[in-house]
């Protein structure tokens, strides 16, 4: 893979406008720019790299998804990478705090008293997301790529039926098929995974 | 409940705000009176929220994918005038890399870690789903004919820029003479893993384990386990991690001791 040269954004603003319609650039603006700070906070609190990365990667997805859904809106008063690192941290007291209760350990007071209940909420919400995966990669091929296709990729249907050499009506119809079968598994695994 | 073709579109409208406003107080009347309604679009809803968050975790990969093909470039850099992203420290001295999986991590597949020399105090960099080209290449079949080494390598560029859909589209056209059958189901196995299809990449994986060379089938095995774990079996990953975790050689065995602490 090549090297590029960092992206730039005049403003924070322009970057989360960027952020928010998933421009490559940004996504790597952010990486980058946030990543290191991170991974250094955790070092010196009780994390490894791999709960760096596993937080890093929690933090940044529940964020993305409040810009693109309209949960976090643009403040001018708060920088973009504060809001991360914050959310990323959030994520990892959350889990160090599950994990303690669990092994019934004692917890810091700072960490007890932590508001948790966004976190946990977008967390749960990371487990409808794993959920919709699993069931993602139950459909054969065709069927996923199609899905695939027309709602991750976001293709049009005629684009979709260029690529299978199908009549748009046939790809609507096929379409709405994989819908019902992904739904099935998707209510599957929801049922035992308590969601 | 099962719905219909007309249904289905109704409820996509609905939300994607594509309807009329007399039609979206009309269907909301409707899904007040209709708990079963009500709980299908709930169901699209969550769907919908899953697709977006997959759209936005590949694109989360391929940023840190190059955010590290960034960082290794820093290390040697090829072009004095190039202007790489910042790095927090050199890699020239890396000597090898293993991989670990986080169990926790939403979207995850693998942690793809790259250890230092021992003269420095350990530094991995966990990289989803992202393993060096160089790493790879080591393990290629021997005396490859140079066009489909040259494929493996075209292929090998896909992985390494997060294309992973790509890159099992263009590893299930190879054929799979005896020569190349293990590195290619391993490759492909591991693709699927990437590509967070764990329940596709365990066959794969597992007949890649019967592969003559040592390296291979070590990480392989490696893979397996953590194909296992992503795929809600960690019984089946366990007996792996723990003979991994025991064997002080292994190269995956730190990284199998870590992922055992996690799952248990």
């Amino acid at each position: 893979m090549a090297i590029r040269p960092l992206p730039t954004f005049l403003s924070d603003q322009e970057l989360y406008d960027a952020l928010k319609r998933r421009d490559d650039r940004a996504y790597q603006y952010l990486y980058a720019e946030s990543f290191p700070s991170f991974r250094h906070w955790m070092l010196t609190h009780n994390g490894s790299e791999m709960d760096a990365e596993d937080a890093f990667q929690k933090g940044m997805l529940s964020f993305l998804l409040n810009v693109e859904t309209g949960k976090y809106q643009f403040q001018a008063s708060t920088q973009v990478t504060t809001v991360l690192f914050e959310y990323c941290k959030r994520v990892w007291l959350t889990e160090l705090k599950s994990a303690r209760v669990r092994t019934k350990a004692a917890m810091p007071d700072s960490v007890d008293s932590m508001d948790t209940g966004n976190v946990v909420e977008d967390l749960e919400r990371l487990e409808v997301v794993n959920t919709v995966q699993k069931s993602l990669s139950q459909l054969k091929d065709e069927c996923r790529k199609l899905i695939e296709w027309f709602y991750i990729e976001e293709l049009s249907l005629r684009e979709i039926a260029e690529r299978l050499g199908m009549k748009e009506t046939s790809v609507k119809s096929k379409r709405y098929d994989c819908a019902e079968k992904l739904k099935g598994f998707y209510a599957q695994n929801a049922k035992k995974m308590g969601l | 409940m099962r719905l219909s073709e007309e249904q289905y579109e109704l409820i996509e409208a609905y939300l994607n705000n594509e309807l009329s406003a007399a039609d979206r107080t009309s269907f909301e009347n409707e899904l007040q009176a209709d708990s079963e309604l009500m709980a299908e679009v709930t169901l699209q809803r969550d769907l919908r929220l899953g697709f977006r968050a997959i759209g936005i975790s590949q694109a989360l990969d391929k940023a840190r994918a190059q955010y590290n093909a960034n960082r290794r470039v820093e290390a040697v850099p090829a072009d004095p005038s190039s202007k790489p992203m910042p790095v927090t420290r050199p890699l020239s001295t890396w000597q090898y890399w293993a991989a670990a999986a986080s169990v926790v991590v939403v979207l995850g597949v693998g942690y793809f870690v790259f250890q230092q020399t021992t003269e420095q105090p350990t530094d991995l960099a966990y990289n989803e789903t992202f393993v060096p080209v160089d790493e790879l290449t080591k393990e290629f079949p021997r005396g490859l004919a140079p066009n489909t080494r040259q494929q493996f390598l075209d292929i090998l560029k896909e992985y390494e820029a997060g294309n992973y859909s790509t890159a099992i589209d263009q590893l299930k056209t190879l054929p799979a003479d005896r020569q190349t059958v293990h590195y290619r189901n391993f490759f492909l196995g591991l693709s699927y893993l990437a590509n967070k299809q764990p329940t596709e990449a365990i066959p794969l994986l597992q007949k890649a384990l019967a592969t003559p060379s040592v390296a291979l089938r070590q990480k392989a095995e490696w893979f397996l386990a953590l194909a296992y774990v992503k795929n809600g079996q960690k019984e089946k990953a366990l007996p792996t991690l723990k003979r991994i975790s025991a064997d002080k050689a292994h190269p995956f065995n730190l990284l199998a001791q870590r992922v055992l602490q996690k799952i248990n």
